[in-house]
């Protein structure tokens, strides 16, 4: 209620503000708008600490997945199992795990392969899942009927055991597990590209456009999709989260990264035999990482969402 | 106009089917060799292979696989020698019931939730629920069921060790359901009850916190919706109860986006299943399919993803079913 | 002299937003007594809104009474207790919204949403409710009581769904009434009934309303007093009709002179007429431009589930035939679902009709389907001005290119060198500040948006331009300019148009004939006078029987 209110307010009030037919100060447009963007941005980041935390985050993150490698303690693979299973200590932060390698050194180096799987990943739904979107969603009919149904059938199967089968059938491989992940991920970017077009279809700056000599797909590309981003970028921040679990998920029960390779996924598989011995490290500290870097990525998106449409927030 | 929704369904379930099998034969291995055993020669692997059916083209292979499918044969496992339709059908029930009961535990934490941070909308409390699902969503199954068994199992000892659905001094209750705590209770035997009911506990708390934030997410945005609302605006100056606007006007009209993410979170829920039941050694027919795969053994995947996929199918038809109850609307728009 | 009934005394209202609080209104001083009709004129922004919520504390979480008092019978309102707002709300002081449609909890039934508002305020036990109901929905003028109490909301039209408002804010005889726009949205001619309605029962029962409208026909029409509000000030206040008559503020002037009456024409909607339109307009050659003949539009109707059924079409356009001449302004009016947008979007070849032929200069322009009519030489011939005018303009464009993009995709001798100048003039052609020309559409007014949707449509020259319900969205002082610029840029360049909208009174300003348009047909067409003043079609008659006049 407050909400409806508010917003027929502030529209009615940047009306006023902005008319020199009913007031008179006209002001440099430029600056203006600069200073209100930045203003308003703030704004939001100030009311909601959160996404402030996520931003920096983020960025932690990225910094440690390029950096991560020159300057970790110990090589992540080398082993010696003089060493193994000794708790956290100075020297090994996060403890050794059973064959004596640093946990802290492998969590650290792993940033870049798990954000690089994650990355990849998206991308490719991204692009796959937003043509067909965009498709389907603006000439309707047949293009419709067809992707909406490529959409249901992926989606007809639990997500995360079609990936299993997926890396199955071709192969155990890491860039099989991109190719898995990226095909779940596509019918949530077809969904949403989908019901963007769908309500900007229906604006009549299309039906300008076209009257201006705008062919179809002209119309499509350079008016429609620019103003679907925004819900784009969103659906992609948090895509970014659920790839990197499933892609732990799958490394997890045995596909995809191989040991010895550092990746959070397989480095929780290799301690839950220890967990109920007690040498809980070995889980505990891969495992928040893994969990901070999704959190991170779905806060993220909540961020992106709160700038983009405060209304939609959910 | 059910019967039109039973018909929509036809699609997807024929494309599943088709999946499934283009998807299980092109696993790597050779079903015929693994069957005919190391010592066998080249021909005996050729009559194997024949009796098997593999040996005629795919096309036909196709025809026989729908045929049998008709039948309710889902061919035999290579694993277990069982036929799969009776594999799966001993695992089925007890996948059910753990998610069944994560979904229950979900709903019974994330719908209050949602609501209480709907009412009190960029407050301390609104961003307490919102941290607190967006952390259980973003935290992989597998670590969270690792973290309970090691507090709960390890640290506290309240919960047994993490291994079935029954510890082994208990005797599985006659089948009746195929739920142990419903069957033991039926049989009266409320110990038995209690100790299925001990060991159902953590896993099904695992998958309800994943389950939590989807549900929790959609109940705060629906409700913040409809009490952004005109209908609700109205209400409130003709001087309606808060109370009544908040459970009659606002919760009821949340309850339909809500329902139709029912199914992703479904989907979700199956799919998380395959790894709680592994931490977890619960003999569901997830674990039976992280085996299957790894010794492409086909006849077994393929039933299992069919399983699977035809449930949600279903459960999506009962969404859509109960939508149309729900929803007077429905029925007129299409 | 007693205390009024209600007392508003220099209420300020704020609202915390993103950028930072904004003071709604301010200083408002409303007095009214029983039985008193009091209206609260505005434009959008006005803030006559805000006004009326914070007598119910309706402000949201954001807004807040920052100064003065509100007094309700000896009940101080501005800082009300929880329990007092609750014997207040519905029961003292009762309110009708705009949107019916939505006004009403969709998935509850009518009858339900009523006995609710009775059980709460204990105007009726479980077992009278039903009875009750059925009193309240008589009482309203419902005769289908038995469906209406078991329907839905979607169920009933827009009218139907106003008087079920009018019924629950009536269910227990509240005291006040404060009606916020209650006829936005619906057809003229429900319109009329539903006000007739208000104002019946109000006048029977002696209530005091209030009644918040931008449309000063209809303040004057039903209303003992005027409030007129500009920017969250009261600029004008009166007791009396004197307000149309003898208006002392140079706002209420510019309002009442914006205003289109029965008789108004387009050069007198501002105080001062201007320059270009001083010389009266030249008679129109009778050169045919444009002829419709037997325009078919069918659609298929979806059944339930999505599939396609046999032989379930509907006639959006039903066999439409009409003629356009070269410099005329032909007027299209009908209530909303008549088709009439539908005919403006085949005639400018944006959906393909289903039988029919459209010649245009002579040429059917029909048979080239819209997908290849864009290649058409006669593209940039036909043009459109869009009703909403921030829906039409993307929002990630500026207004130069905006303009620019009909000339950069029509335009065969385009030169790049030209393009700023040309659209330089076109911003001028149409009064569009040049310092604007850079901005994005959320930075304009409305009016300037509307300004770049013109100048858009007439970049390339058009020879005929549709303007669908161009000044449907915009405020009456704003749709004063727009519809004067209209009228310039047709008598400037000869240009031809075909004017669609809802409001006979708009048209008829600017056409030299009307069409009236009713269930996708034409049922009445003649020069705009003799229409006007000797309508044959019943339909015409209704319609204009139905509009609020101002005083004549």
């Amino acid at each position: 209620m407050g909400d409806l209110l508010l917003n027929k307010n502030m529209v009615r009030n940047t009306d006023t503000k902005l008319d020199p037919e009913l007031s008179q100060h006209s002001q440099n447009s430029a600056t203006s708008e600069q200073h209100d963007w930045r203003q308003q941005t703030w704004y939001i980041l100030s009311q909601n600490p959160i996404s402030m935390f996520s931003i920096v985050l983020f960025l932690i993150f990225i910094l440690v997945g390029i950096t991560g490698p020159f300057w970790v303690p110990f090589d992540p693979i080398a082993s010696d199992t003089s060493i193994a299973l000794q708790a956290p200590s100075f020297l090994h932060l996060f403890g050794t795990d059973h064959l004596g390698r640093d946990v802290f050194s492998r969590v650290v180096v792993a940033t870049r392969l798990d954000l690089w799987i994650a990355l990849s990943a998206v991308s490719i739904s991204a692009l796959v899942g937003t043509s067909l979107g965009c498709l389907a969603g603006y000439f309707g009919g047949w293009y419709d009927r067809i992707i909406g149904r490529i959409a249901d059938t992926i989606l007809a199967f639990p997500l995360f055991v079609l990936a299993m089968g997926i890396v199955a059938v071709l192969g155990n491989s890491l860039t099989n597990v991109i190719y898995a992940t990226a095909l779940i991920n596509i019918p949530f970017f077809i969904r949403v590209a989908r019901a963007e077009v769908t309500i900007q279809r229906n604006h009549q700056y299309v039906q300008a456009a076209l009257l201006s000599g705008n062919t179809h797909l002209r119309t499509l590309v350079f008016h429609i999709f620019p103003n679907c981003l925004p819900a784009l970028m969103v659906q992609m921040s948090l895509n970014m989260g659920w790839a990197i679990l499933n892609a732990a998920g799958l490394s997890f029960i045995g596909l995809g990264v191989r040991p010895p390779v550092a990746e959070w996924g397989i480095m929780v598989a290799e301690g839950a035999n220890y967990i109920i011995s007690g040498e809980w490290w070995l889980v505990l500290f891969p495992g928040l990482i893994l969990m901070l870097a999704v959190f991170c990525f779905n806060l993220l998106g909540d961020a992106l969402r709160d700038l983009v449409d405060p209304q939609k927030r959910t | 106009m059910i019967g039109q929704r039973i018909l929509l369904a036809v699609p997807s379930l024929i494309g599943v089917i088709v999946v499934a099998f283009v998807l299980t034969r092109s696993l790597p291995g050779d079903p015929a060799v693994y069957f005919a055993g190391i010592t066998a020669d080249e021909e005996s692997i050729a009559q194997i292979r024949e009796q098997l059916g593999l040996d005629k083209s795919i096309f036909h292979q196709f025809i026989v696989y729908c045929k049998n499918l008709t039948q309710g044969n889902l061919g035999v496992s290579l694993n277990t020698g069982q036929s799969v339709a009776s594999e799966l059908s001993a695992r089925f029930p007890a996948s059910l019931e753990l998610t069944l009961t994560g979904l229950a535990l979900a709903l019974m934490a994330a719908i209050p939730l949602g609501i209480l941070a709907a009412v009190n909308p960029n407050t301390w409390i609104d961003h307490l629920c919102r941290i607190f699902v967006t952390a259980g969503a973003s935290t992989p199954i597998f670590f969270s069921g690792l973290l309970l068994v090691f507090v709960f199992y390890y640290l506290l000892g309240w919960a047994p060790s993490p291994i079935g659905r029954l510890d082994f001094f208990y005797l599985s209750p006659p089948k009746v359901t195929g739920f142990y705590t419903i069957d033991a209770m039926i049989n009266g035997d409320f110990e038995t009850a209690a100790a299925a009911a001990k060991q159902l506990i953590l896993p099904a708390i695992t998958l309800a916190i994943f389950a939590l934030a989807p549900i929790a997410r959609m109940t705060r945005s629906a409700m913040l919706t409809a009490m952004g609302s005109e209908y609700v605006k109205a209400a409130t100056a003709n001087g309606i109860g808060r109370r009544k606007i908040i459970f009659v006007y606002a919760l009821r009209n949340a309850m339909l986006p809500l329902l139709t993410i029912m199914g992703l979170v479904f989907s979700y829920l199956l799919g998380a299943n395959v790894l709680v039941e592994k931490v977890f050694s619960w003999p569901g027919i997830g674990s039976f399919a992280v085996d299957a795969l790894v010794a492409s053994d086909f006849a077994a995947v393929q039933g299992f993803i069919l399983v699977m996929a035809v449930m949600f199918v279903v459960l999506n038809l009962v969404i859509d079913i109960l939508y149309t109850l729900v929803d007077p609307r429905v029925s007129i728009d299409g | 002299m007693a205390k009024p009934f209600l007392q508003i005394k220099n209420l300020a209202v704020d609202f915390a937003t993103r950028r930072g609080v904004v003071h709604a209104i301010d200083d408002i001083n409303i007095n009214l007594n029983k039985g008193e009709v009091i209206a609260i004129v505005g434009e959008s922004g006005s803030g006559k809104s805000v006004t009326a919520y914070s007598i119910l504390n309706l402000l949201g979480n954001n807004g807040k009474i920052a100064k003065g008092s509100i007094t309700f019978d000896g009940m101080n309102l501005e800082n009300p207790s929880a329990s007092l707002l609750k014997d207040i709300r519905g029961r003292e002081i009762a309110m009708i919204f705009q949107n019916p449609m939505s006004t009403l909890n969709p998935i509850r039934k009518v009858g339900d949403q009523l006995s609710d508002m009775l059980r709460q305020h204990a105007q009726a036990t479980s077992q009278t409710a039903p009875r009750k109901v059925i009193e309240l929905l008589h009482k309203v003028e419902i005769q289908d009581t038995k469906r209406v109490t078991n329907a839905y909301p979607f169920e009933l039209s827009g009218g139907m769904c106003q008087r079920v408002m009018i019924a629950l804010a009536l269910a227990c005889n509240s005291r006040l009434l404060i009606a916020d726009e209650p006829t936005t949205g619906l057809d003229v001619t429900t319109q009329k009934s539903i006000m007739d309605l208000i104002m019946g029962l109000v006048k029977h029962r002696n209530l005091a309303v209030i009644l918040i409208t931008h449309d000063l026909g209809m303040a004057y029409q039903y209303c003992d007093k005027f409030v007129v509000m500009e920017k969250g000030q009261v600029v004008e206040a009166c007791d009396d009709h004197s307000l149309f008559t003898s208006p002392q503020h140079s706002y209420t002037k510019k309002l009442l002179a914006a205003t289109p009456g029965i008789s108004s024409k387009v050069e007198h909607l501002t105080p001062t007429v201007p320059v270009e339109l001083s010389k009266p307009a030249v008679d129109v050659e009778k050169k045919e431009l444009l002829k419709v003949e037997g325009l078919v539009k069918t659609y298929i109707l979806k059944s339930q589930g999505g599939f396609k059924s046999q032989g379930n079409t509907f006639n959006a356009v039903d066999g439409v035939n009409f003629t356009i001449y070269q410099g005329e302004c032909v007027g299209l009016v009908g209530e909303s679902g008549c088709g009439k947008s539908t005919t403006s979007r085949l005639i400018a070849r944006l959906e393909q009709p289903s039988e029919g032929r459209i010649l245009f200069l002579g040429e059917d322009i029909g048979q080239v389907s819209d997908r290849d009519f864009i290649r058409s030489p006669r593209r940039k011939d036909i043009q459109m001005v869009f009703q909403d005018p921030t829906g039409s303009l993307n929002p990630r464009h500026s207004a130069f290119q905006l303009i620019s993009e009909p000339i950069l995709r029509l335009q065969k001798d385009f030169n790049k060198a030209n393009l700023k100048d040309q659209v330089y003039q076109l911003a001028e052609k149409v009064g569009l500040p040049l310092e604007l020309i850079y901005r994005l559409p959320h930075q304009l007014s409305g009016g300037q948006k509307a300004r770049v949707g013109i100048a858009r449509a007439i970049a390339l020259n058009p020879k005929l331009l549709i303007l669908d319900e161009p000044t449907s969205a915009l405020d009456v002082s704003v749709q004063a300019i727009v519809l004067q610029l209209l009228e310039h840029l047709r008598r400037e360049h000869n240009l031809s148009y075909l004017f669609v909208s809802h409001d006979l009174n708009v048209v008829r300003m600017l056409s030299q004939r009307i069409l009236v348009m009713q269930s996708g047909k034409i049922v009445e067409s003649g020069e705009t006078a003799e229409v006007m003043s000797k309508p044959k079609h019943l339909f015409t008659k209704t319609l204009l029987a139905a509009i609020p006049q101002l005083a004549s």
